[in-house]
């Protein structure tokens, strides 16, 4: 007996319909463009043709009503037309010139700011957190909104050296691929999973539970004559792969869990290759609702940078030409032996040099 | 050539063996499935036609275990009843 | 006094505040109202209060739906099960206010009227619903001519830069190739046949804006193998009144010291240039990449877990990138042939590739070894050589 059938594989709707008449007629014909004020963008076409674009903060996080609230303002002033950005902004595209300036206002008393664009601190991405992922370490959403309050001038402003990308992830799997942000807030669990003993015989598949962990981190044992599992604590790296097959093994850790802080990534090729960030910061607590700690150590980077960076540098770019010597000495953080990388190949980043600053 | 209804019994079969015992992952099954007919009986297309049919008639379903597996239907152990 | 003083604080600010959004639905669908209290709940203990998993899906589809059940039921019965529906957006998120608005009808319908625009795949992500709402949600959509993204051991949904759409420096149709690729890969991306997860990203220019070469395990990112296009009045244009330091911001920043500038007249060794798109980002209106545009093929980006990040690397230094794609997608389904073949469990195309090696990896799937592959050759004398002479 088959199910009704219904259509499968059509794929997305496609994006013609999706665009604004002038944005269609110049399409691959866009000839340059210019930052005319900080979120507020004008490309010039090939047919003399000009379209502003007004780039806003968004939450990420939002609900339908809000969504129509937007809806309703590409309705009014840009014939129906809008899309998001990468970063999650939201972005509305105009003809008109004199359109630009009531749709900022009309954003500002909706309570989204207007910016993001060149030197700025753009949109926080981010990952699910308390909100909706079992993995977490923090959370993500209340992070980014505790820390783009502190940051918001940057946003509105393009004041900055270069580009500065912040990144939020709440556990080690990082979802929103943090690792290559100018400053990354990273989730992190600090101890192995507890085991409940009692509760893990009855809720876990002894055999999936050892294959969970990538570390083989985990045995089985007899405990009492119950079978159950144990930990070796010297193997396990925190991921928490263990308590999404077995609920009986939380890595939850109110008391040690925090947020780890990394800088100096980049993703475009401008200048310098991509690179990585490198650890800053190991550990700071988690303080919800607002994060001060991790707020006030951002800023500090951020300030930091802002002051000492020269035109162009990008976090990465000044850490590397100033050094990590110097990047510990004007930041004023505290350097660890946790710093000192001890996973496979981390002996590519000792210095085997005499390249030493005084 | 295996008919159809040859390898998706066999398909099927196959993932019963395993319940309770081992995730098993579609290119793990593919290659046991073609060891078993020989290549000259059954092709890759012809074993990811069989699953495509187990699944649609809810004779076997989708399950994740760090990365997509082959399941028995059953009721979900996290979920709250 | 308020049930949820601690989340409260998240309302107060410049920034736009998800806590308001969420409350706002709150007034009209219990599913919020108590999303908030399970929320309050976690920021007071610190720690989350989701549980993983549960087979749940459309039939027929592997992936697209991500189950979640919440670890208090009896406190918040209405999040108790509270499952994601990963919708495929429009190349590179361009909407009319119809598609929005319908979207948001369907979800005022089945599910807690909270989204995520959008998710870290790309996807429009219905965030919160229940088991029963998903064959209806499902069968909607498709009506309406939407389908479900990736989830799980399949092709992720592809996603794009806006490319030709609004950027004058994308050298391919980055949202054709998207639409096209999607569209290719159906039966990958819904029944999920992988060793493992496989990202298709696609960036325009090697600003890479979506972040193609860190989150995606094929990377295609627009280049030209032709000379920049220069417009020597614009130049002047930039240099007059020192709107543009030329000689310091320009040329001083340029990586492969490849330009000079005489204080009239700015020259490239266009041979030398590593297309890094310095120079054009400060002089848009003077520079534009050249005219024999395509695209560069990276592979095998990746998160940390278990081995470390990988970055992309490169795979195809330029193919031209022009519907229908053949040349592109043969390349493809070689690579997906290999790693059907030798592929472990759980292992990403880029952990694969380390493990067998890229030279070998490059020779299986039918290209040649080229220098731009590379950073540096090999500094250690470990050579397995395949060839070598017997004495007879
Ligand atoms: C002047 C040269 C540039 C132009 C014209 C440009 C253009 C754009 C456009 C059109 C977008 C929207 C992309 C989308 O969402 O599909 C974008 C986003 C982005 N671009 Fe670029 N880009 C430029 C340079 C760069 C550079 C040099 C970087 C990195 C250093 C960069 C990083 C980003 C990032 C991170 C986003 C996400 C933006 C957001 O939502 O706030 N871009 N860019
Ligand atoms: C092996 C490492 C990873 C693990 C264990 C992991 C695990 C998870 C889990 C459990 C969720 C569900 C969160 C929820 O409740 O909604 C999730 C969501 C998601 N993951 Fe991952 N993930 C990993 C790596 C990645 C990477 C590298 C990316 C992308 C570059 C990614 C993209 C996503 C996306 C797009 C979502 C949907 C939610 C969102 O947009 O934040 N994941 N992941
Ligand atoms: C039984 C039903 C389950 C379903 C439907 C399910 C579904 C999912 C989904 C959709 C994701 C998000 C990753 C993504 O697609 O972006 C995810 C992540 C993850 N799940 Fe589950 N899960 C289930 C059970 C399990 C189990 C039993 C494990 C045990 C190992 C597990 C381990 C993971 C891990 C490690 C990740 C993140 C890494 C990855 O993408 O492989 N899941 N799960
Ligand atoms: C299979 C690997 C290798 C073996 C068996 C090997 C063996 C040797 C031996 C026996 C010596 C002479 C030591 C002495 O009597 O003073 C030597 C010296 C040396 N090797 Fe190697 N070597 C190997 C790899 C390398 C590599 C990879 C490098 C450089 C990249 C290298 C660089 C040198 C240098 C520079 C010396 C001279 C040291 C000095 O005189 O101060 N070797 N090696
Ligand atoms: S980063 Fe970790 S905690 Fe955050 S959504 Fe991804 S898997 Fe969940
Ligand atoms: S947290 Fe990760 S490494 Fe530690 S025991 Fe669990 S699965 Fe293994
Ligand atoms: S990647 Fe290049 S082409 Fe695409 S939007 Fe960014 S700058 Fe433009
Ligand atoms: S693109 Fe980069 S390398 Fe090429 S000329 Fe411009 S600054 Fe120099």
């Amino acid at each position: 007996m088959a199910a009704p059938k219904r259509k499968t594989d059509i794929g997305p709707p496609h994006y013609e319909q999706m665009l604004h008449p002038m944005v269609k007629k110049n399409y691959g014909k866009w000839k340059y463009h210019e930052k005319v004020k900080p979120g507020v963008l004008m490309h010039v076409s090939e047919t003399g043709d000009k379209l502003y674009t007004v780039r806003a903060a968004s939450s990420r996080l939002v609900s339908i009503d809000k969504i129509r609230d937007f809806c309703n303002l590409a309705d009014k002033y840009c014939d129906g037309y809008l899309r998001f950005t990468s970063r999650n902004n939201v972005e509305f595209m105009t003809d008109k010139e004199a359109n630009v300036q009531p749709i900022i206002d009309e954003l500002a008393k909706m309570g989204h700011p207007v910016g993001g664009t060149g030197n700025s601190i753009s949109n926080i991405v981010h990952t699910q957190g308390w909100v909706h992922c079992h993995s977490s370490a923090t959370d993500a959403s209340g992070v980014v909104k505790a820390t783009m309050d502190e940051l918001i001038d940057y946003f509105t402003s393009m004041t900055l050296p270069a580009h500065l990308r912040i990144a939020v992830a709440c556990c080690l799997n990082m979802c929103g691929a943090v690792h290559c942000s100018d400053i990354a807030i990273l989730g992190i669990h600090r101890t192995p999973p507890t085991i409940d003993n009692d509760k893990l015989a009855n809720m876990c598949e002894i055999p999936s539970t050892v294959a969970s962990c990538p570390k083989a981190a985990i045995r089985p044992k007899v405990i009492a004559g119950k079978k159950t599992v144990e930990v070796v604590e010297d193997l396990c790296m925190y991921c928490g792969n263990c308590y999404t097959v077995c609920p009986a093994m939380p890595i939850a850790n109110p008391l040690n869990d925090g947020i780890s802080i990394w800088v100096g990534g980049k993703v475009s090729n401008s200048r310098t290759a991509p690179m990585f960030s490198k650890l800053a910061i190991p550990y700071l607590p988690n303080n919800p609702p607002r994060w001060p700690e991790v707020t006030s150590a951002v800023k500090n980077i951020v300030e930091t940078y802002a002051k000492d960076a020269k035109k162009y540098e990008r976090v990465g770019e000044w850490i590397g030409r100033i050094g990590w010597q110097k990047f510990f000495e004007k930041t004023g953080l505290e350097f660890t032996k946790y710093h000192i990388d001890d996973y496979t190949l981390a002996s590519s980043t000792y210095n085997s040099s005499t390249h030493v600053k005084f | 050539m295996a008919s159809l209804e040859e390898i998706k019994d066999y398909l099927f079969h196959k993932v019963e063996s395993y319940a309770g015992k081992k995730q098993v992952k579609v290119p793990h099954l593919t290659q046991e499935i073609i060891e078993h007919f020989g290549e000259a009986e059954c092709s890759k297309k012809d074993v990811k036609e069989a699953l495509k049919e187990l699944i649609d008639e809810e004779k076997l379903v989708y399950g994740y275990y760090g990365g997509t597996t082959i399941e028995l239907p059953h009721v979900e152990g996290s979920a709250n009843a | 006094m308020s049930d949820t003083p601690m989340i409260d604080q998240l309302e107060t600010g410049p920034w736009p505040s998800f806590i308001k959004d969420i409350k706002r639905m709150a007034e009209k669908n219990a599913m919020c109202k108590d999303l908030l209290g399970l929320l309050e709940m976690s920021y007071k203990d610190k720690k989350t209060h989701w549980k993983h998993g549960g087979i749940v899906g459309v039939r027929g589809y592997g992936g697209g739906i991500i189950g979640r059940y919440s670890d208090s039921p009896e406190k918040f019965p209405n999040v108790s099960h509270f499952h994601t529906v990963r919708v495929n957006q429009p190349s590179a998120w361009f909407y009319n206010t119809g598609a929005l608005r319908y979207l948001c009808d369907l979800w005022e319908k089945h599910g807690s009227g909270l989204t995520n625009l959008h998710g870290s795949t790309g996807d429009f992500v219905m965030l919160g619903t229940t088991t029963d709402q998903l064959e209806p949600i499902f069968t909607d959509l498709s009506e309406h001519g939407w389908d479900l993204g990736g989830s799980g051991s399949d092709v992720r949904t592809p996603s794009c830069c806006n490319g030709m759409a609004r950027c004058e420096f994308a050298c391919y149709d980055t949202m054709n190739l998207c639409y096209d690729l999607t569209n290719e890969y159906q039966d990958e991306l819904h029944r999920p046949a992988f060793p493992y997860k496989f990202k298709f990203k696609m960036s325009g220019c090697p600003n890479d804006c979506v972040a193609s070469i860190a989150r995606s395990d094929c990377s295609i990112i627009g280049t030209w193998r032709d000379d920049i296009q220069q417009d020597d009045a614009a130049v002047a244009e930039y240099a007059k009144g020192g709107k543009v330091d030329i000689a310091n911001d320009v040329v001083g920043k340029c990586p492969t010291g490849c330009m000079s500038w005489n204080g009239s007249k700015l020259s490239i060794d266009n041979k030398n240039c590593n297309r890094c798109m310095h120079c054009i980002n400060v002089m848009p209106k003077a520079l534009r990449p050249g005219k024999d545009k395509g695209a560069m093929i990276l592979l095998g980006a990746k998160a940390p877990i278990v081995q470390g990040a990988l970055l992309s690397s490169v795979l195809v230094p330029f193919i031209k990138m022009e519907p229908p794609y053949e040349e592109f997608k043969d390349l493809i389904r070689r690579i997906w042939e290999f790693w059907d073949e030798h592929g472990e469990n759980r292992e990403r195309i880029g952990e694969m590739i380390v493990r067998i090696g890229k030279g070998n990896f490059v020779e299986e799937v039918g290209l040649e070894p080229v220098p731009a592959m590379i950073k540096e050759p090999r500094s250690n004398p470990y050579i397995f050589y395949e060839e070598y002479f017997d004495e007879e």
